[in-house]
Parts: structure tokens; sequence; C-alpha cells
């Protein structure tokens, strides 16, 4: 029984070991804008030790290598994935490793019948805070997340749709409803001493009304 | 001979005994947590904005991926029912009735919800399920529970049993700093080169920040680079909390461990797990993953340490 469990224990921590190494991401994952800063730190890391490599030639180097490594975590992992799949002990903790600087919130904005647009719920404001007991929780945050880095478009229409209905079913005067995310950069602290609003970008603009399917 | 004198130092090694005190609280503030979030989801009347299905008050049509689902309907009723049962399940685990089987329904049961719609999960789902399943393998209901209540009469029996699963309770906290650290190595904002700015900018995003506090992040650009640097070292400094733990449990050992015990390692990294963790939330709302991490600290410590410190709290009569 003693040398069982040791044995399960030694396949435990290298398995559990292993799932955690992080997966590289896919060849368009490079065009995110943190993976494109790193990859750009690296080209002029080299430069200074005197490997001159233009940007297109560090992004096919990486793109070459990442996929080697997902391939061979793959083939290592192999052994343990089931394992971890039926106990939940999967592992990846890329938590905060790159902090987005251009994220967007979400917006939500109703029209009157005047045809006057006024916003209803602008995320984390204490003014336009409809439903904030749902919106604000962590589960609706996380799903929201991804929009925030303007990922999964298809996702965020039906988040919308679903989003708007319940808005134009609370508010039966209101005629339209309108969510988009709202790209605002983040601000160096001299910005934010200064106080000003920094210039934003309405992305992903979705439309509905009440014959909106 | 050098390779089996190893085996076998690490089999006796795993088949340390112990009174189960330690996973007996873990079992306790684990239970908390999963009950909480589920809580949590009801309160806020989010549970089937985010696990129903488009055709019964969700948002998306779900293809739930656990097998759970093959057995249970994917329906309004299936969900609630399943829910139900999770909160039972918690429950029996809170007060310790039912041993690893009830671990293992809640462990089950968390699964098969959370993998409904991964869109709105994260570390605190799998970090709840690691630490679940490694209450499975745990005599967490041995004591403090109503298991020990009817076994032996009492509410704590400190009969010493199979103490293996804390260290393993510790090896995975310590995986999730120390490899979260390791990819920040590749985050300019968490280096040198990008000011330290990383908690700066953290605090600003608007999904994860509990409240708005631009107001006064532009003037404490030195508390939060600092802040920054202190996550950095705690993460990448976490297996020493593996070196602490060692230092305590074993009177022999050569100057680092020496060290170790004379600084208090342990207790310095626990201190600092804790103010980590309270700090993060306090500040950002990622869910219940502050909460689940600090259950696992549970394991750091022994019995009689628990229970020094249990009566150092608890207000005493006059």
């Amino acid at each position: 029984m003693d040398k069982l469990r040791a044995l399960f224990v030694l396949f435990h921590l290298v398995g559990v070991t292993l799932l955690s190494l992080p997966a590289p991401g896919k060849a368009q994952d490079l065009d995110e804008p943190e993976v494109v800063a790193l990859l750009d730190n690296l080209r002029r890391l080299g430069a200074r030790l005197g490997v001159e490599r233009s940007a297109a030639e560090v992004k096919v180097i990486a793109v070459d290598v990442s996929e080697r490594i997902r391939e061979a975590r793959a083939a290592l992992l192999a052994p343990f994935a089931p394992y971890a799949r039926l106990t939940g002990a999967r592992q990846g903790w890329s938590m905060f490793w790159a902090i987005n600087h251009r994220p967007a919130r979400l917006v939500i904005e109703l029209e009157g019948q005047d045809g006057a647009w006024t916003p209803l719920y602008v995320a984390r404001s204490d003014v336009y805070a409809w439903r904030r007991r749902e919106m604000d929780q962590e589960r609706v945050r996380g799903v929201v997340n991804q929009y925030s880095h303007l990922r999964d478009r298809r996702s965020y229409r039906a988040f919308a749709a679903f989003i708007a209905r319940r808005a134009l079913a609370d508010h039966p005067d209101a005629v339209r409803a309108r969510v988009l995310m709202e790209e605002r950069p983040s601000q160096p602290p001299e910005a934010l001493r200064a106080g000003k609003a920094p210039p934003s970008k309405r992305r992903w603009e979705e439309l509905y009304s009440r014959e909106t399917p | 001979m050098r390779l089996r004198a190893l085996a076998e130092a690490w089999v006796a090694y795993w088949a340390t005994l112990a009174p189960p005190t330690p996973l007996a609280l873990i079992r306790v503030a684990l239970a908390v947590c999963a009950l909480g979030t589920l809580a949590h989801m009801v309160w806020s009347g989010v549970l089937l904005w985010v696990w129903g299905d488009l055709e019964f008050g969700g948002y998306r049509q779900n293809v739930p991926g656990h097998w759970w689902w093959s057995l249970v309907p994917y329906t309004e009723p299936g969900l609630w029912g399943t829910v139900a049962l999770a909160v039972a399940a918690g429950i029996l685990v809170l007060v310790g009735l039912g041993g690893r089987l009830s671990s293992l329904a809640l462990l089950i049961l968390t699964m098969a919800l959370t993998s409904i719609n991964p869109e709105s999960g994260g570390g605190h789902d799998r970090l709840l399920t690691n630490a679940l399943w490694l209450l499975v393998l745990s005599p967490g209901s041995a004591t403090c529970s109503l298991d020990c209540r009817l076994r032996t009469g009492a509410w704590m029996d400190l009969t010493p049993r199979p103490a293996w699963t804390r260290d393993l309770f510790l090896f995975q906290l310590v995986l999730v700093y120390v490899t979260t650290g390791a990819q920040k190595l590749g985050g300019a904002d968490w280096m040198p080169w990008g000011d330290f700015m990383a908690l700066h900018y953290a605090l600003q995003l608007p999904s994860w920040q509990r409240w708005d506090i631009s107001g006064v992040l532009g003037s404490v650009t030195w508390l939060t680079q600092l802040a920054t640097v202190g996550t950095m070292l705690f993460e990448l400094g976490a297996p020493l909390l593996l070196l602490g733990v060692w230092a305590e449990r074993h009177a022999e050992g050569g100057r680092l461990v020496r060290w170790a015990r004379r600084v208090h390692l342990r207790r310095g990294f626990v201190l600092a797990a804790v103010m980590f963790h309270v700090g993060i939330d306090a500040l950002m709302n990622i869910g219940p993953f502050s909460w689940v991490s600090m259950a696992y600290l549970f394991a750091a410590f022994e019995h009689h340490e628990l229970v020094a410190a249990w009566d150092r709290l608890r207000p005493r009569r006059p």
C-alpha cells in the first residue's frame, strides 16, 4: 500500500507540474498587442546581443518555435491529460501576465420615444448601474472580460442580444437598445493626475428593437 | 543502491501519519467556498444567465462537456436539481458527514456545473476542483465532523492518519504561484523595463476592478510599483513555503533548514500569502480565488499549532 501510494504521488506531482507548463500561442495569437510587444522586446534584446532580425522574421521564428513546443507539450501531457480531466486536476495559471492597456467596457444605451439615446449601463459606473447586482457578479464579469479584449464576437452577439432583450423588457417606454464595447486606453499616472478622460472608441455596436428575434 | 535508498526514503516520506486537523479545516474552508460561490450566483440572479441554455434563461446555447450531463438532462429542472445536489453535497462536506464520498460528490457536481459555460469560469474553478480532488484522497472528515461524532462520540479524534495530501495541497499552491510568476516574466509591465507598472494598469481593468480608484491611482505610483515587485517576489519565491514547512517538521537539517527555522520562514510566508490574497480581494473582484487559495494554507500547520492558535483566538471566560 505504501509503495502504491508513493507511486501515485509521483504520478500526480509529475502530471500537475507538466500540465501547468503554459501552452504557447497559435499563429493568430501572435497578433495580440501584448504578444507583439513581447516579440519586439525579444527582437531588441537580440539586436543588443548582435543578432539582427526584422519583426517579420521574429514572427516566423516565433510561429515555428511555438508549433514545435505545442507538439512536444501534447506528447508529454498525453498520459496525464485523462487523469486531470477525470479528477478536476486541470492546471493553467496565466493570471494577469499581460495587462490589456486598451480594455473595453460594456455599455448599454436605450432610445426613448423622442429618438434620444441615454446610457442605461456603463460597466463599473455608479451612475449608469442598471441590474448592477447581476452585472457585477464575478461570472458575468468573466463572460464580459473576453469582450473587453475584443475577442469572440459570436459569443458577444449572443450576450448582447440577451442583455438588450432584458433592458427593453425592464423599460417598456424604450424603443431600441444599443449594446457596445467602449474601448478606452488605461492612463499613465500623469494623465490620471491631470484628470483628463482619455479618448474612447465605440466598438462592436449592436442595435436591437423589440422585433429583433 | 543509492537509487534504491532514495526510493525507500520516498515511500517512507509519503507514509507519514499525523492528526488530521489541518485537513479537516481545509475541508470546512473549501465547503464554505463552494457553497458561497453557488449562493452568490443564486442571490445575484445570474445562475440561469451563465449556466442556463438559450432555451431556459441563458444567453447562449451550451453543450456541457461533463459526463454528468449524459445521465441528467440539461434542462432547467436538470440544472436546478444539479445545483440542489451540489448544495447538499457542500453541506455534507461542511459538517463532515459521508466521508470521502461527500467530497467526491461535491467534486463531480462542481465539475459538471462549471463545464456548462467555460467562458464564465476561471482559475478559481480549477483551484477549487484541484482542492476537492485532494480532499477526496484525504481523511478530512476523520475529525471535527459529524462522522467523528457518530464514530467516537466526540467531535475530535486525534488518531494519527495518513498525512500525505497535506504536502500535495502545498505543492499545488506553490505550483500556481510559481507558474503564474514565471509567465509574468514575459509581460513587460511586470519588469524593470516596463517600470513595474503592472498593478497600476491592472487596477484600471473594468472587468476586474472592485472600485474605480483612478482618482488616487495617479498619486500612489510608488505603492503600485512596490506591490508589483512584491507580487513577483512572492510568486517566484513560493518554493520557500515548502522549505519553511520542511524546516518546521524536521528537527535535523543543514544550514539552510536551520536558517529557515530561525527566521520563521513558514509563518512569514503564510502571513505574506494572507496579505497578498486579502489585498487582491479588497481591490479586485476575481471570484473566490483568494479564499480558495487561503484554504490551502491550513496544510502548512500541525494539529498542535492550530489548537494553540484557536486557544489564543477564542474569547476567554472571566
